[in-house]
C-alpha cells in the first residue's frame, strides 16, 4: 500500500466513525474488555498509536468476544462422540487406528476400493505420524510429490498430473466435536491440494487434539490463524444447495471425506 | 450500483406474473428457515450469542480507522499487498490494471457480492479476459445472462427444470447429463475444474477480515472458494471495508453465527482463512496475494445514522424471512441487494435518488429484525429513509399535496368536520352492503384486489356532539 493511499484510508474513515451512530457496542457481553472506544468524544480520541510506522502491530486487539460460549451444549457427551455423530450427520466416514500400521490399513482399504496406487500426502513430520509413507509404500502405495513449481513451463504439467489423482492424505491441526470439522494448516510438507483437489480425501487426527467448537479453538488458539498461508476448517465433503436448496455432494472439494481417529 | 430504469411497482408487477419463479422462491424460502431454525435453536441462548455477534459489529465499526490500519500493517507483515478503494472505479481499475501487468488471460471467480456492486466483469471481459464464476448458482447466472436474485442462494429464483434448460443450451448438455441435481453438480464440476487448472488470478470476496492476523476469512460449501484462493498464481480479496472482525476469538463468534443464519448450517463445510501469499517452504498457494478494501459509498453510510446496516454479515436470513421477498423475488428490487438489508444498504450507498422506492417495499413487520443475527433494526432504519426520500422530494407530488390539504383542513375543526360529513356521505353513496367495491379512476388500484370498508355513517364528531349534548341534560337533571 502506498503511504498516500494508506494516508487516504485512514483519514476516509477516522473522519466517519466520528460522526456515526454505533447501537449496541455496550452491553452485558461487551462489558469489562480493554479496548473501550467512545466514538462521540472529541476528534483527538482518534490519534492513536497504531497509526504509526507499518510494520508495528500496536493496536490493542483484545478480543471483544468475551468469555460467554457461543457454542451449543454438550450434552454431557465425550467430544470423540460428538465428532463423530456430527460428522456422521454430513455423511463422512469415520475410522479409528491405535497405531500408525492400523491407519494405513484404512487407508490401503479406501485406495483399493477406489482402486488407485498413488496418492497425494503430506509428509510424516507434517502429520505427526512417523513411518506413514514407509507404511503405506508397504501396502503398495506412492505418496507423489506434491510440490507445485512457481513457474512455467513446469507448473502446467504437474498440475495436470496432480488433478488426475483420486486420493489425499492429510493430518488435521485440530478436530472441532461440535460441528466433525477438521482443521489444516498449510505448512512445508503440508499440501492444500491433498484436501482439495481429489475426489477424496482423508485427515488423520488425533484424539488429543480434539477440542469443542470452532469459536473454542480461535479463542485459545489464535496462533494457528497465521501460522502457515492457509488455516481451513473442513466440516464434511463439499457440497452445495443452490440449486432448490436441494443438497448435492462433491461439487469442486471432495465428495468423500474420511477421518481417522489416531488414538495411539 | 446503478438503478434500473423501469418503476418500481411496473417491476412488481412483472414479477407477480412468473408464477414459476414466484413458487420457486416461496419453496426454496421455506426450505431455508426450516433447516435455519433447527440450527438456531440448537444454540443454548442464542439471543445471547447474537447480542455477542451485535456488540463485536458495533464496536469494531465504532474504531474502524484503527482496525483497518492494523488490517493493513499485518496483511503486508504476511507478504500480502493492500489497495483503498475509495469508489468501485477505483476497485475496477487496480484489478485491471494489474491483471493486464501480469499477462492475466483467465480469472476464476469466488462468489463476490462487491464484485457484483461495482461491476467488474464485464470491464475485464473488455478486456480480453476470460472470467468464469465458479460458485454453481453463478455459474448458471453467468451463462443465463442473468442476475443474482439473493445475496447466498443466486439462484433461488429458477427451478431445477431452468437450470436444467441453461445447461442444455449454453452448455450444449445431454438429457442424462442434466437429469437431475446431482448430475448437474458433477456437470459443473467437469467444466469448472478445468478453468480452475488453467487459471491465472482467483477473485474472492471477504466474509471477514481479522486485524490482529492480517487474515481473511471466506466461508463457502462447494469449495471453488478454497480453489479461487489455492490454484492460480495471483489471488485478490475484494472486501467491503465493513467487513472487519478485530481478533482470532471474535472471528470464532461470527462463524458460530453466520452458517447457522445464512444456510442452517453449524458451520460451512469450508471456512477459510488466508493469512497471505504462499510461504517458503509450502507446496502450493498462490505467488500474490492482493486485498483490495472497496469503500465506494461505505464511509458515507459510516458516518451517519445508518451506519447500523454495515453491521450486516451477508447471511442472507431477512431475505428469507421477508414477506415481500418472499412475493417478489429478488430481482424486483433492481438492486446487486434485495430484501430489507437491501431495501436499506442500496438508498444508503447509492443515495436515495437512486432507490427512494425500496423503503417502502417493506410491511415493516419485523420479521428481518427478528432473525437478523447481528439484530439489525432494519425497520428503524427504512422509516427514517422513507423520511429521506420525502425531504429529498421523491414522494409522488399528488401525496405531498394531498397531506398539505389534509393539514390545512385538519387545523380547521368547523372545516374538519364539513369535509368528513361529505366524504362520509359521498362514499356512503359508492357503497353496497358497507362495503366500496369499485373506487373510481386513480383510486381504483385499491380496490383492484380488495374491497374498502364505508365509512360510518356518522362521524366522530357529530357522534361526540351527541353525546355532549346528552351528558349535558344528564347533569342538569340530577
Amino acid at each position: 500500500m502506498t503511504p498516500a493511499n494508506r494516508a487516504r484510508m485512514r483519514e476516509v474513515i477516522s473522519r466517519a466513525v466520528r460522526t456515526g451512530l454505533f447501537p449496541g457496542g455496550v452491553g452485558p457481553h461487551a462489558a469489562g474488555h480493554a479496548h473501550d472506544h467512545d466514538h462521540g468524544g472529541e476528534p483527538g480520541h482518534l490519534t492513536h498509536a497504531g497509526t504509526n510506522d507499518a510494520g508495528v502491530d500496536t493496536l490493542p486487539t483484545a478480543a471483544i468476544a468475551g468469555t460467554a460460549s457461543v457454542a451449543p451444549p454438550t450434552d454431557g457427551l465425550p467430544r470423540r462422540e460428538r465428532f463423530r455423530a456430527a460428522l456422521d450427520a454430513l455423511a463422512g466416514v469415520i475410522h479409528e487406528a491405535r497405531s500408525i500400521d492400523e491407519a494405513a490399513d484404512v487407508v490401503a482399504a479406501i485406495a483399493a476400493r477406489l482402486d488407485c496406487k498413488e496418492l497425494l500426502a503430506w509428509s510424516d513430520e507434517a502429520m505427526d505420524l512417523p513411518g506413514m509413507t514407509a507404511a503405506l509404500q508397504a501396502r503398495g502405495l506412492t505418496t507423489v510429490d506434491a510440490e507445485l513449481p512457481q513457474a512455467e513451463p513446469a507448473r502446467a504439467p504437474r498440475l495436470a498430473a496432480l488433478a488426475q489423482l483420486t486420493l489425499g492424505l492429510t493430518g488435521a491441526d485440530a478436530g472441532l466435536a461440535d460441528t466433525g470439522s477438521v482443521v489444516v494448516a498449510s505448512g512445508p510438507g503440508r499440501s492444500r491440494m491433498a484436501s482439495l483437489l481429489v475426489p477424496v480425501h482423508i485427515a488423520v487426527l488425533r484424539v488429543d487434539r480434539l477440542v469443542d467448537s470452532i469459536s473454542g479453538l480461535l479463542a485459545t488458539r489464535g496462533d494457528l490463524v497465521a501460522a502457515g498461508s492457509n488455516l481451513v476448517a473442513i466440516t464434511g465433503p463439499s457440497r452445495t444447495a443452490d440449486i432448490e436448496h436441494t443438497l448435492s455432494r462433491g461439487v469442486h472439494g471432495p465428495g468423500e471425506v474420511h477421518v481417522i481417529l489416531f488414538d495411539a | 450500483m446503478n438503478p434500473v430504469d423501469v418503476p418500481f411497482y411496473r417491476r412488481v408487477e412483472e414479477a407477480l406474473g412468473k408464477t414459476r419463479m414466484r413458487q420457486a422462491v416461496r419453496h426454496t424460502s421455506g426450505r431455508a428457515m426450516e433447516s435455519r431454525r433447527a440450527a438456531i435453536a440448537e444454540l443454548d441462548s442464542s439471543d445471547a450469542v447474537r447480542d455477542q455477534a451485535r456488540a463485536i459489529r458495533a464496536r469494531t465499526l465504532s474504531a474502524l480507522d484503527q482496525h483497518l490500519d492494523t488490517f493493513v500493517t499485518n496483511v503486508e507483515k504476511n507478504g500480502g499487498t493492500v489497495f483503498f478503494a475509495e469508489t468501485g472505479d477505483d476497485a475496477v481499475d487496480y484489478i485491471r490494471t494489474l491483471a493486464r501487468e501480469r499477462g492475466v488471460k483467465t480469472i476464476v471467480k469466488g462468489k463476490s457480492m462487491v464484485s457484483e456492486e461495482i461491476e467488474l466483469n464485464p470491464v475485464l471481459e473488455a478486456d480480453g479476459m476470460e472470467v468464469v464464476e465458479t460458485d454453481l448458482g453463478e455459474f448458471i447466472v453467468q451463462l443465463d445472462n442473468d442476475k443474482p436474485s439473493h445475496i447466498v442462494a443466486p439462484i433461488l429464483h429458477k427451478t431445477k427444470e431452468d437450470c436444467a434448460r441453461v445447461f442444455k443450451e449454453k452448455l450444449g448438455a445431454t438429457d442424462e447429463e442434466v437429469a437431475g441435481v446431482p448430475q448437474m453438480t458433477q456437470l459443473a464440476r467437469r467444466v469448472l475444474r478445468k478453468a480452475f487448472l488453467k487459471a491465472d488470478m482467483g477473485i474472492s470476496g471477504v466474509n471477514f477480515g481479522v486485524a490482529e492476523t492480517g487474515s481473511i476469512c471466506i466461508c463457502t460449501n462447494e469449495g471453488n472458494g478454497r480453489l479461487s484462493t489455492s490454484m492460480p498464481r495471483i489471488h485478490v480479496a475484494m472486501m467491503g471495508m465493513e467487513r472487519l472482525v478485530p481478533t482470532a476469538a471474535d472471528l470464532g463468534v461470527m462463524l458460530e453465527v453466520l452458517g447457522r443464519s445464512g444456510t442452517g448450517q453449524r458451520l460451512t463445510v469450508y471456512s477459510n482463512i488466508l493469512s497471505g501469499p504462499r510461504r517458503p517452504g509450502e507446496p502450493d498457494g498462490p505467488e500474490e496475494f492482493h486485498v483490495v478494501i472497496v469503500d465506494n459509498g461505505r464511509s458515507e453510510v459510516l458516518a451517519g445514522e445508518l451506519a447500523e446496516i454495515l453491521y450486516c454479515i451477508r447471511c442472507g436470513a431477512c431475505l428469507y424471512a421477508c414477506p415481500v421477498y418472499q412475493t417478489i423475488g429478488g430481482h424486483a428490487y433492481g438492486s446487486v441487494y434485495s430484501g430489507p438489508v437491501g431495501s436499506v444498504l442500496s438508498p444508503a450507498l447509492a443515495g436515495i435518488h437512486a432507490f427512494h422506492e425500496l423503503p417502502h417495499a417493506s410491511t415493516l413487520c419485523g420479521a428481518c429484525k427478528e432473525v437478523c443475527p447481528v439484530r439489525i433494526d432494519i425497520p428503524r432504519m427504512l422509516l427514517r429513509l422513507r423520511a429521506k426520500g420525502v425531504e429529498a422530494g421523491e414522494s409522488p407530488q399528488w401525496v405531498s399535496l394531498g397531506i398539505k390539504v389534509l393539514g390545512w383542513i385538519g387545523t380547521r375543526p368547523r372545516l374538519f368536520g364539513l369535509a368528513g360529513r361529505v366524504a362520509a356521505r359521498v362514499a356512503g353513496m359508492a357503497a353496497t352492503d358497507g362495503w366500496i367495491r369499485e373506487l373510481p379512476a386513480h383510486l381504483a388500484g385499491w380496490t383492484a384486489t380488495r374491497d374498502f370498508p364505508a365509512p360510518a355513517k356518522e362521524s366522530f364528531q357529530e357522534r361526540w356532539a351527541k353525546r355532549q349534548g346528552r351528558s349535558s341534560t344528564d347533569r342538569s337533571r340530577s
